[in-house]
């Protein structure tokens, strides 16, 4: 009975084998342990042996050309046995050896039994059929689409001429001809992809015999054209950055896994609550004060406190959704600093007027800080460019209808911002004590949600112990903040003379995303007008 | 209770189980007639004579690899290692043989061999004789890992350690060998895969292991004075680790510090957060800390090997960042 | 046919089973060899064909308790101690058949039924275990003796000079087969040693170290049975140089290219097993119909090896979890029983600590001091 020798395996990573030799020839005896072929593969040159005894029946791989492991490249049986019709590889086994290779090959089961066409070697074909790979055109590219065929079955063919359009993940190119012949199969169809290195269709060549059925076995199947995978997006016809969601919208909440597990189990909601760990981070301790203080889930406007008047239409907040371009610009600050994207602007108030108001209220016995007059000349200044008075939520603007003021109460744990409301309404007075009334409740931890929430803005005041000039950062979800510094003496020009004047620097903090410079400037100047010329608060 | 030191809780248990079963022998280097390196084997050679309490040619590897084989035919050696830092010429046959042979033949052997010997800093021993080894050989699969802290668990777990059917490495000190501690008498078996809660705390779980575990509980009393409470866990064994007491501390305190003598990249310390961080996520209120000895060899000189290596005021500004407080 | 002119000493049957022996472990290897071309068995696969009277003299020369260990060329042993061969093959295979529910594979065939304690996979590292062996039938006061081959390159690892020196000193009952193939992989023992006579190493730890000629069963089989009493008698332990070829490369990948064709077609000439068909033959003790049919039989058992193991399915994935830690309680696994369901009687079994008693003072103490003394350490 014949029995097939197969190529074999000599090293974990051997794939195919490279007949260098043939030491026996058809009809010589052969036993086992003999060498009858040397053989190359990737890592050294070899001899196979025989494992059986018997005769040299039939050579299917010739000196010089290569076969898949596993492939039978010989037989061997008795004495002018004839191999079985079924030994000699069939014709539709011809597909070329880089067809093959990652074919998986068993073992026959019985020697007899003519190997599957999938292991037919390279050469045993007799050349008939040339195999067109899927071309690899780019480092990167591991498999390809067929746009469209050029050449249909039966078209003649000529090396260098362009036969299918691929589409590649970079581009979309054109598939050549090596060699001339007649275009016997397509394997690949239109708008259907394929590894690299696979055959796409087969050449009959000149003067070749007509096209036998195909290999279907040996071939790779075809990939269907799956829109993720199949089909990459060039990168030319990418959308435009501004219909890419925006990244982040409002303030990123920095709270420990632990908070917020607390905060989703009693349905609290941690952007309400100050945190007092590293950056702000919201820790247990944090949570369980807020929920002693009863702290809930809060509607997203403040609920207006009982002194607070019924809002007119003017004063009810609007929202509106962020533009094309506004996200544009919010999502390319965010790129740009992560959070919220900062910038700052200063400029020095000559605040004689300003401190001249305390005097005159300290004469009538009316506590009255330089501080509450910047607060009111802050709200005042936000009545009148109302688009400082924004906030961002998602993609949403929110334009807050009243003019809230927060002011920051530096605490021993850190720091919070209770919310002088309707500012822009109240009188200094209202607010110098308001500002006193919360601030000493700030440092007993007596304040009310509502009461440090919400806000147009907030000033920031180190004033009082000696700082110049700094910058703040904003207190999400509010989207500007006035860093201001103390009052003091300072020599400046003034109609081209030197002379001295009660100075101070106030730095606007600016979120990006949804104010611009001219904005804030606008706004700022605006303020400086006001502190140097207070009787202007009365209009 | 009796006080005993450490190094008489392991003579004690060597003796008790050598009494229990025959199969017990000891090897190692001067472990015999000089009563050993330390003196864990002090009169054992008197009472066991010379097969069972064998002085051994200074070969890590071959009696090291010899054990192995007289373990995979019944024996039950005990292997004393001057230091661990010598064990490592032997690491191939602990490594390579202890931990694969019952892998290796699909189940028909067992290797129940003790190895054991101090590790750790010795004190003023310069680089080679100052490694904390255990994050090595607790990284392979069939080998268990021990590091006891006090004299009751160096006895408990000695004893569990030889009547176990797999390697166990065990990890004693330097500086662990004269410390006392109450010590209970005869059969104190303590099982092996068990941490321990050596101190009860709310505020922070100090999570560490053989002679850190002294640093965390001073650490700890000062902390308390301050009105930090601390919960020490001592891990006791390191392979397999003690998940579950881990995570069940940490659910309490939601906070976590571990305390390792060894260096921090891929350190046991490494994975204990890895546990915490995948399996508490969720309680945590701050990020985990570890305090290690510090990524350098260590020195000779005293400032520098003291610099080098975790104590008591390491721990307490670790716990203190954890807890977000000032002086951190 | 001619009649011998000295009788010989062996008898026929003892013959006839060294030759089935030798003949299964080179059938064996051949289809292995083949089956590895096939890629039925991966990783590294290390042959023993021209090696087969190393293993298989000493074996008829042993006892069936006496241990045995190797290295990672080890499926020759195993074999000729009785393993089962469909089961060796099935672990090559990788098949939850094997021996090692295949885990351990072409290196690591271990059948504790047998007393074939493992091949190893460092070069040298079984050499102290086996010494672990034997001290454990002194320490138990049993006269087994353990025999452990190891190659010609393991000679350099330090693992053999630490072994060696207790060995010899605490008389230890161990025999090591140097199987002297002249080859460490591709490198020849002569340009790596400063003595590649590798016997002679013995003498540096007054033990017992001669050379055998490791193509002749007969030779090996001497050497042994010479050894073993030796060792039994308590004199320490022994030393062989089996001084043999491989027909083969290293492992399957090896194009052995540090060798000549004729030095191999030289080789072949001294094959052991037609030598000790010649042999028989020629001292009336077995006729070509005899060695015929053992060929016939020994095909048929490997053909009916190479197709158990084909047919077997791939261990359980559950299997992934099991044997890495003794779970308390679980038993040791026996793998013909686990396998073929036959009941295994000679698992090896010890006297419980409670039962042994140890007598054996390894260093009586005037030994001991008498040598302190000498050292000038003591007065």
């Amino acid at each position: 009975m014949a029995t097939p020798i197969q190529m074999p395996s000599l090293s974990p990573t051997m794939t195919e084998g490279k007949i260098v030799k043939w030491l026996k020839k058809v009809g010589d005896k052969v036993t086992s342990g003999e060498a009858i072929a040397e053989l190359e593969t990737d890592k050294s040159n070899l001899e196979i042996e025989a494992y059986d005894d018997g005769y040299l029946l039939q050579i299917l791989v010739d000196e010089n050309q290569s076969a898949p492991v596993g492939a039978p490249i010989a037989y061997i049986g008795a004495q002018g046995e004839k191999v079985a019709a079924s030994g000699a590889p069939a014709p539709k086994a011809a597909a070329p050896a880089p067809a093959a290779p990652a074919a998986k090959v068993e073992a026959p089961k019985a020697p007899a039994v003519a190997p599957a066409p999938a292991a037919a070697p390279a050469s045993s074909g007799g050349g008939d059929r040339i195999a067109i790979q899927l071309p690899s055109l780019s480092p990167t590219m591991t498999e390809g689409k067929i746009v469209k065929w050029l050449k249909k079955v039966g078209d003649k063919v000529s090396s260098g001429e362009a036969l299918a359009e691929l589409e590649t993940d970079k581009s979309n190119l054109e598939i050549e001809a090596y060699d001339d012949g007649t275009l016997a199969e397509i394997v690949v169809g239109e708008n259907q992809s394929a590894p690299v290195g696979s055959p796409i269709a087969y050449l009959t060549p000149k003067g070749g015999k007509a096209a036998a059925a195909p290999a279907p076995a040996a071939a790779p199947k075809p990939v269907e054209a799956a829109p993720a995978a199949a089909a990459p997006k060039p990168p030319a016809q990418a959308a435009p950055v501004a219909s890419a969601p925006v990244a982040s919208g409002g303030r990123r909440i920095r709270a420990s896994p632990l908070a917020k597990k607390i905060a989703k189990d009693k349905g609290l909601d941690i952007a309400q609550v100050q945190g007092s760990g590293p950056s702000g981070r919201v820790v247990k301790r944090d949570i369980e004060e807020a929920l002693a203080r009863g702290v809930k889930a809060p509607a997203p406007a403040p609920t207006a406190p009982v002194t607070r008047k019924a809002p007119s239409a003017a004063t009810v907040a609007r929202t509106e959704p962020l533009s094309s371009m506004r996200k544009v610009i919010a999502q390319r600050m965010t790129e740009v600093k992560p959070g919220v994207p900062h910038f700052y602007l200063t400029l020095e108030v000559e605040m004689d007027a300003a401190v001249k108001v305390r005097e005159e209220a300290k004469a009538m016995e009316l506590k009255v800080s330089v501080n509450d007059l910047i607060v009111k000349a802050v709200a005042m200044a936000v009545r009148r460019y109302p688009k400082i008075n924004v906030s961002l939520q998602g993609d949403q603007v929110v334009h807050h209808g009243s003019v809230d003021v927060g002011i920051a109460v530096a605490l021993e744990q850190g720091l919070i911002t209770p919310v002088i409301r309707d500012a822009d309404t109240k009188g200094l007075q209202a607010i110098s004590t308001e500002v006193r009334e919360l601030a000493e409740r700030a440092r007993k931890r007596a304040l009310k949600p509502e009461e440090y929430t919400g806000g147009s803005i907030t000033v920031s005041n180190l004033g009082m112990y000696g700082i110049d000039q700094f910058v703040a950062i904003i207190n999400p979800p509010q989207a500007s903040i006035l860093a201001v510094g103390a009052v003091a003496d300072k020599v400046v020009a003034r109609d081209g003379q030197m002379v001295i004047r009660k100075m101070m620097t106030a730095t606007l903090s600016c979120d990006h995303r949804i104010i611009d410079g001219a904005i804030g400037a606008e706004f700022l100047r605006e303020l400086r007008g006001l502190l140097e010329h207070p009787t202007r608060l009365l209009f | 209770m009796p006080e005993l030191m450490y190094r008489e809780a392991l003579n004690q248990a060597l003796a008790e189980e050598m009494e229990r079963d025959a199969n017990v022998f000891l090897i190692g280097e001067e472990v015999g007639r000089y009563n050993g390196a330390f003196k864990v084997s002090q009169g054992l050679l008197d009472k066991f004579g010379s097969a069972r309490i064998i002085d051994a040619p200074i070969s890590e590897l071959g009696f090291g690899g010899m054990s192995v084989g007289a373990a995979m035919v019944g024996l039950r050696p005990v292997v004393e290692m001057m230091t661990w830092n010598f064990a490592i010429l032997a690491m191939d046959q602990i490594v390579n043989n202890a931990a694969k042979l019952r892998h290796m033949s699909g189940g028909q052997l067992r290797c129940p061999i003790v190895f054991r010997g101090p590790g750790g800093a010795g004190g003023r021993l310069s680089s080679q004789h100052s490694q904390s080894l255990e994050a090595n050989y607790a990284h392979f699969p069939g080998l268990k890992v021990i590091a006891p802290a006090t004299p009751a668990d160096a006895k408990g777990m000695l004893k569990s350690a030889i009547r176990d059917e797999n390697p166990v490495i065990m990890f004693e000190g330097e500086r662990l060998y004269a410390l006392k501690g109450e010590v209970p008498e005869g059969e104190h078996v303590v099982p092996l895969g068990k941490a321990d809660v050596k101190r009860e705390g709310t505020d922070v779980t100090v999570i560490t292991w053989s002679r850190m575990y002294y640093f965390c509980m001073q650490a700890a009393e000062e902390l308390a004075k301050e009105g930090i409470s601390v919960e020490v866990l001592d891990l006791r064994t390191l392979r397999p680790l003690d998940e579950e007491a881990i995570l069940a501390s940490v659910r309490k305190t939601n906070r976590a510090v571990i305390v390792e003598e060894g260096w921090a990249l891929a350190g046991i310390g490494a994975s204990v957060v890895d546990i915490i961080q995948s399996k508490a996520f969720d309680e945590l209120d701050a990020p985990v800390e570890r305090v290690t000895g510090l990524d350098v060899n260590m020195s000779y000189a005293a400032n520098l090997e003291n610099a080098t290596q975790p104590d008591a005021p390491k721990i307490i500004a670790a716990v203190k960042k954890v807890l977000y407080r000032q002086g951190a | 046919m001619e009649a011998p002119a000295v009788a010989s000493p062996y008898s026929k049957d003892l013959l006839l089973t060294m030759y089935r022996k030798m003949y299964l472990i080179r059938r064996f290897e051949e289809r292995a060899g083949q089956q590895y071309t096939l890629g039925k068995i991966a990783g590294f696969c290390h042959l023993y064909i021209g090696q087969e009277a190393v293993a298989v003299g000493p074996i008829e020369a042993m006892r069936k308790d006496d241990y045995m260990l190797s290295a990672y060329r080890d499926h020759g042993q195993p074999l000729a101690r009785g393993s089962d061969a469909g089961m060796v093959m099935a672990e090559l295979f990788g098949r939850g058949t094997g021996y090692s529910k295949g885990k351990g594979g072409s290196m690591h065939i271990f059948d504790i039924e047998h007393q074939f304690y493992g091949g190893y996979g460092i070069v040298g590292g079984q050499i102290p275990l086996a010494a672990g062996m034997a001290f454990a039938s002194r320490y138990r006061n049993e006269d087994r003796v353990t025999v452990c081959y190891f190659g010609d390159a393991a000679a350099n690892q330090g693992a053999l000079h630490e072994t060696f020196n207790m060995a010899s000193k605490w008389k230890l009952p161990v025999i090591y087969i140097c199987e002297n193939n002249r080859y460490g992989m591709g490198t020849a023992i002569s340009r790596t040693s400063a003595v590649p006579e590798i016997y002679k190493r013995a003498a540096a730890y007054d033990m017992r170290g001669e050379p055998v000629d490791g193509m002749d069963v007969l030779k090996m089989y001497e050497a042994v049975k010479d050894a073993a009493a030796w060792c039994r008698a308590g004199k320490g332990p022994v030393l062989l140089e089996a001084n043999t070829y491989r027909f083969r490369g290293h492992s399957m990948a090896d194009p052995a290219t540090y060798r000549s064709k004729q030095e191999v077609e030289e080789e072949r000439k001294g094959d052991p097993i037609p030598k000790l068909r010649e042999y028989a033959i020629k001292n009336g003790l077995g006729a070509d119909a005899d060695f015929e049919r053992i060929e016939e039989e020994v095909k048929a058992q490997v053909d009916a090896a190479v197709k158990f193991a084909d047919e077997s399915p791939e261990p359980s994935l559950d299997e992934l979890w099991r044997d890495t830690i003794v779970e308390p309680g679980e038993p040791d696994v026996r793998p013909r029983e686990r396998v073929l369901g036959v009941k295994v009687e000679n698992w090896p079994s010890y006297p419980s600590g409670q039962e042994l008693k140890v007598t054996w003072d390894l260093e009586p103490r005037a030994q001991a001091e008498a040598a302190d003394k000498k050292a000038g350490l003591t007065n």
